[in-house]
């Protein structure tokens, strides 16, 4: 790891710095070729430069839409995928390298997005459940199994049944049982609640807060909802076409967005109110996400941007702390008044132009 | 498309390459060879065996004698059939295009009656007629090949006079003399075969059927007909195709019985004589043509799948 | 809103799902209207019955469902007295239909153009270069441009926003009087969400289309419909105009929905939730179904509350609301979210 590096993923932490996972310069490029042997290959820059740290205790929440990488960061961040290039390190050491690459596994945990698809239809929800310890060569697991269930509120008589004989939030929920049950210190979520009704969003979010605080774990949180990102995350990064466009903490992020894929982002959303949807203005990207196989050169959103000018086609913008703690990739970041065309009736209220 | 069709054209050489040494391989496992073929049984001397062996190049090492043997191949000489005294080509020649016909018929008539019975089947799924149409034909299914044969001949013979015919009538001879010849024996092979057919048919049809996309072609008011032929049918028709192509491999080839039953002189019962009589050059020779043409009418299936499932062309 | 007919006259209907375990009543008594160039949203979480409800509207409801009982006045003409031709004749005429995930929506074997010109020829409007005309304005009018090369291409070729805009355009082709969109926008990336959005309010203005927006999404109501029935259970707890219902919710479980919504105003901190899930429609409880999950619940809610008027174009399944009471400025911290079990 070079010094310059992780001075950087330092430097992207918070205040408090004690890093449990360091992501530096991480890129991750798959290779997909064609039909037949003569076919050409393309490269899918699914992520492509990523420096990230996580503190130990926070919660990092990672939003963005399709194509932007972040599931891919996750696998990466878990050690489920090597990069490309960059390095991973957990706790100061680097996940990749033979000997200590164990001992980070073990601290390591992730939930996915669709319960139905990660528990194994033939296992009990106790085998699955069980599962990471039985990896470990660990027989007899029974009390673990029921502290496990008992922590996310699952009956012990659900331990013989089924998946298919639970709901959706229940199955959810043994897959946090499961991915808690070798205490982990860092449990990644990838979309873990999006398959959920909105009203068990809100229970299980909560239940993830009254976890985080009994076991002392951290998240990752990864989604393309921002609402929920932000309820549950004390920083935000916001990822498009495999780099991070902005990160900052919750609350300066919810005051002042800096770059204009997030503030499109933010009035993409459709606020529960219908006064102020009716008078505030949406700001409204024209055109399909580009791909990522093709990703636009130079400032990557430059094709979608309202407020494009000559020097986001010809200079790629760097990431640069603005702010403590909060980073932009955009050359006019906090300088948005003459260009920013709000579509429809104006709302003064918007903040982060021309600030 | 050209390129994907020249990718599988040099495939499908290298494959029959690749079968031409195996057949040459294993038929060297044989007990005995040419030579004992042509002259082991006359009660020749010692010397005399060598030398017939000497002369045919059996003692050359197995490469030079398949590397002589597949030159030949390439030139489309086969080499002449010790049994018969014949060329191998003029044997082949005679064999071909009788299981060739009877497949081609077997295969298109299995076709007409699968494929509908199996949509019939589908639309009406767990009702009466599907129940009708499933029992129906796995019982002519379960029925032994040679059973029906022979129970069709008799019955033929017997009772179906212009549709009969106890020898076979080339169609270079006579056209409706050679489709009474092969009238019975189609309908032997093609029922029972049209139960997989179908059986294939159904289970696509209805997979095909419960797709998102159909339910919406039926909420824009989409005719009936045109769900079912069109919007179903195209999606359904790959896996059906395949079934054919390897149907059509497995037939040409394996017809021995019925061809045996009906006294058709096709590549089934060809294969089988020669290979009894130890007919070296002409079991090689069959082989490799029953091989040839397995890997080419599968090609031809792979070829035809983006056609049919835009999804699968380059894009 | 006008005093004209409405488009859309649906009584007492109810399917039932014929499973292995039980008998299911998705929808169970569900009576609503809907009025010329209205749109209404129909919102609910999963076991609402709201899709199978617009199914049930399209008789498109799958086996072992089926409509056990009700009518479905479209025009004046019950849709359950029409035979399989007679529906089929409404069925993307007069009536449409968007379904939440277009990368399923469309057929990919064929070309997108013969797909649309499908639409305007099953209903023998004319003739195929007539058709292809249709289909060449749909595409404009849907934001599509090159229509004519795109017409040739298939689905595959085309992201999620696309394919949603071409199902949206073969809605519309034969200008039907209602649409009826099933979470059209759920499986789309929030910022396509807002394009078709935008697109659709644009289309239905336009055409004067009435539309029936099925959805669990607020915000989408909030922004696209005038008034809004709320399900629950198989049934409609509660009916308003779109900003009464946000100010004033008059069901415990509409007020317990929206304040338990994470929004982007909210940073870093616990939200309200509603306890407990939703009940098992194969053993219904005799009383009111929300009654175990309600912060208000009472003894009175063991019998089960008709449907009732408690204001103007108000309406709510609620014992106490039909006493009068409002629940807009009670203590959201009742809404602690335990997970009961």
């Amino acid at each position: 790891m070079s010094t310059r590096a992780s001075a950087a993923s330092v430097a992207h932490a918070g205040a408090g710095s004690d890093l449990l996972l360091q992501m530096d310069d991480v890129v991750q490029y798959f290779t997909v070729r064609g039909r037949g042997f003569f076919a050409k290959k393309h490269t899918v820059h699914a992520v492509d430069g990523v420096t990230l740290s996580v503190e130990r205790g926070e919660t990092l929440g990672i939003v963005g839409e399709s194509g932007c990488g972040k599931s891919t960061l996750a696998r990466i961040a878990v050690g489920l995928l090597k990069p490309t290039s960059g390095s991973v390190a957990y706790e100061g050491v680097d996940m990749w390298e033979k000997s200590s690459s164990d001992v980070a596994r073990r601290q390591l945990q992730m939930v996915f997005q669709d319960p139905t698809g990660s528990l194994n239809p033939r296992l009990t929800i106790r085998e699955s459940v069980a599962e990471p310890l039985r990896a470990r060569g660990i027989r007899d697991v029974d009390d673990k199994v029921h502290e496990s269930l008992d922590l996310v509120a699952l009956k012990v008589e659900f331990a013989d049944r089924l998946p298919h004989q639970l709901s959706g939030g229940q199955q959810q929920r043994a897959c946090i049982a499961r991915a808690l049950i070798a205490e982990p210190e860092l449990v990644v979520h990838d979309e873990s609640v999006s398959a959920l009704d909105v009203s068990l969003q809100a229970q299980v979010l909560n239940l993830l807060r009254d976890l985080q605080e009994k076991l002392a774990l951290t998240y990752l949180f990864i989604s393309h909802d921002l609402a929920v990102v932000q309820a549950i995350s004390r920083r935000i990064a916001v990822m498009y076409l495999g780099q991070i466009v902005e990160l900052a903490p919750s609350a300066e992020f919810r005051a002042r967005p800096l770059h204009p894929y997030s503030i499109a982002l933010r009035s993409a959303v459709p606020v529960p109110d219908p006064k102020v949807e009716r008078q505030r203005a949406r700001i409204i990207l024209r055109g399909d996400v580009p791909s990522p196989l093709d990703p636009p050169p130079a400032c990557r959103f430059h094709t979608r941007c309202p407020a494009v000018e000559d020097v986001c086609r010809t200079e790629e913008p760097q990431l640069i702390q603005y702010r403590d703690g909060h980073w932009a990739r955009c050359h006019f970041a906090g300088g948005f008044d003459k260009v920013m065309r709000p579509v429809g009736v104006a709302d003064p209220g918007i903040q982060g132009y021309g600030s | 498309m050209i390129r994907v069709a020249t990718e599988r054209i040099i495939g499908l050489v290298l494959v029959l390459f690749a079968v031409s040494a195996i057949v040459f391989f294993l038929g060297t496992f044989i007990p005995g060879d040419l030579a004992t073929v042509l002259v082991g049984s006359e009660g020749a001397t010692p010397e005399q065996f060598q030398e017939v062996r000497e002369r045919l190049g059996l003692n050359d090492p197995l490469v030079v004698q398949y590397g002589r043997w597949i030159g030949g191949v390439i030139q489309g000489d086969f080499g002449i059939s010790p049994i018969t005294g014949r060329s191998v080509n003029s044997e082949i020649g005679g064999q071909l295009p009788v299981s060739l016909e009877l497949t081609l018929l077997a295969l298109l008539v299995s076709t007409i009656i699968g494929i509908p019975l199996g949509i019939l089947a589908a639309v009406h799924a767990n009702r009466v007629w599907d129940f009708v149409i499933r029992i129906g034909l796995l019982f002519i299914f379960s029925i032994p090949i040679f059973v029906a044969g022979i129970v069709l001949l008799l019955v033929g013979s017997r009772y179906l006079g212009p549709l009969y015919s106890s020898t076979y009538i080339p169609l270079s001879e006579s056209v409706t003399g050679n489709l009474r010849s092969m009238f019975l024996p189609t309908v032997a092979i093609a029922i029972p075969l049209a139960a997989i057919t179908m059986q294939m048919t159904r289970t696509n049809m209805l997979e095909k059927m419960g797709q998102p996309y159909i339910t919406m072609a039926k909420a824009k008011g989409a005719k009936r007909r045109s769900i079912l032929y069109v919007h179903t049918l195209k999606n359904a028709m790959p896996p059906i195709l395949t079934l054919l192509g390897f149907q059509f491999g497995i037939l040409l080839g394996g017809l021995f019985v019925v061809e045996a039953i009906f006294s058709l002189p096709g590549m089934g019962r060809g294969l089988l004589v020669a290979i009894g009589q130890r007919d070296y050059p002409l079991v090689m020779a069959l082989t490799m043509v029953l091989a040839a043409a397995f890997v080419i009418v599968n090609a031809l299936v792979d070829i035809s799948y983006p056609v049919l499932d835009p999804r699968q062309r380059d894009s | 809103m006008s005093q004209t007919d409405p488009i859309l006259r649906v009584r007492d209907l109810s399917t039932r799902f014929y499973a292995d375990f039980g008998v299911i009543d998705a929808v169970d008594g569900v009576s609503f209207d809907v009025y010329p160039g209205e749109t209404l949203g129909i919102v609910g979480e999963s076991g609402s019955g709201k899709s199978v409800t617009a199914l049930s509207i399209l008789r498109l409801v799958p086996p072992p469902g089926r409509v056990v009982s009700g009518t479905a006045e479209l025009d004046g003409q019950n849709l359950f007295d029409l035979d399989a031709e007679g529906m089929r004749r409404v069925r993307g005429a007069t009536m449409s239909t968007v379904f939440q995930n277009p990368m399923t929506s469309l057929n990919p074997a064929l070309r997108i153009g013969w797909q649309l010109d499908e639409a305007f020829l099953a209903h023998d409007r004319g003739t195929k270069a007539e058709a292809r005309d249709t289909t060449i304005d749909a595409l404009h009018a849907v934001g599509i441009s090159d229509a004519v090369q795109r017409a040739e291409s298939y689905p595959h070729e085309y992201s999620g926003g696309m394919r949603q805009r071409i199902v949206i355009a073969m809605g519309m082709i034969n200008n039907p009087q209602l649409l009826i969109a099933d979470e059209p926008t759920t499986a789309l990336d929030v910022t396509i969400q807002a394009q078709v959005m935008e697109l659709m309010v644009g289309l239905i203005e336009e055409h004067d289309m009435a539309l029936i927006l099925i959805t669990h999404n607020m915000g989408v109501v909030a922004n696209m419909c005038g008034r809004v029935l709320v399900m629950y259970a198989g049934e409609i707890v509660e009916e308003a105009l779109i900003d009464d219902l946000f100010e004033d919710p008059r069901h415990p479980y509409t007020w317990a929905l929206l304040r338990s919504l994470p929004s982007i105003e909210d940073v870093d901190k616990r939200l309200p939730a509603i306890e407990g899930f939703p009940p098992d429609m194969a053993d219904k409880p005799a009383g009111c179904r929300f009654a175990e999950r309600c912060p208000f619940a009472e003894e009175v809610c063991a019998n089960h509350p008709p449907l009732a008027e408690v204001g103007e174009q108000r309406k709510s399944r609620c014992w106490v609301a039909q006493r009068g009471e409002h629940f807009a400025d009670r203590d959201v911290s009742l809404l602690r979210g335990e997970v009961l079990e």
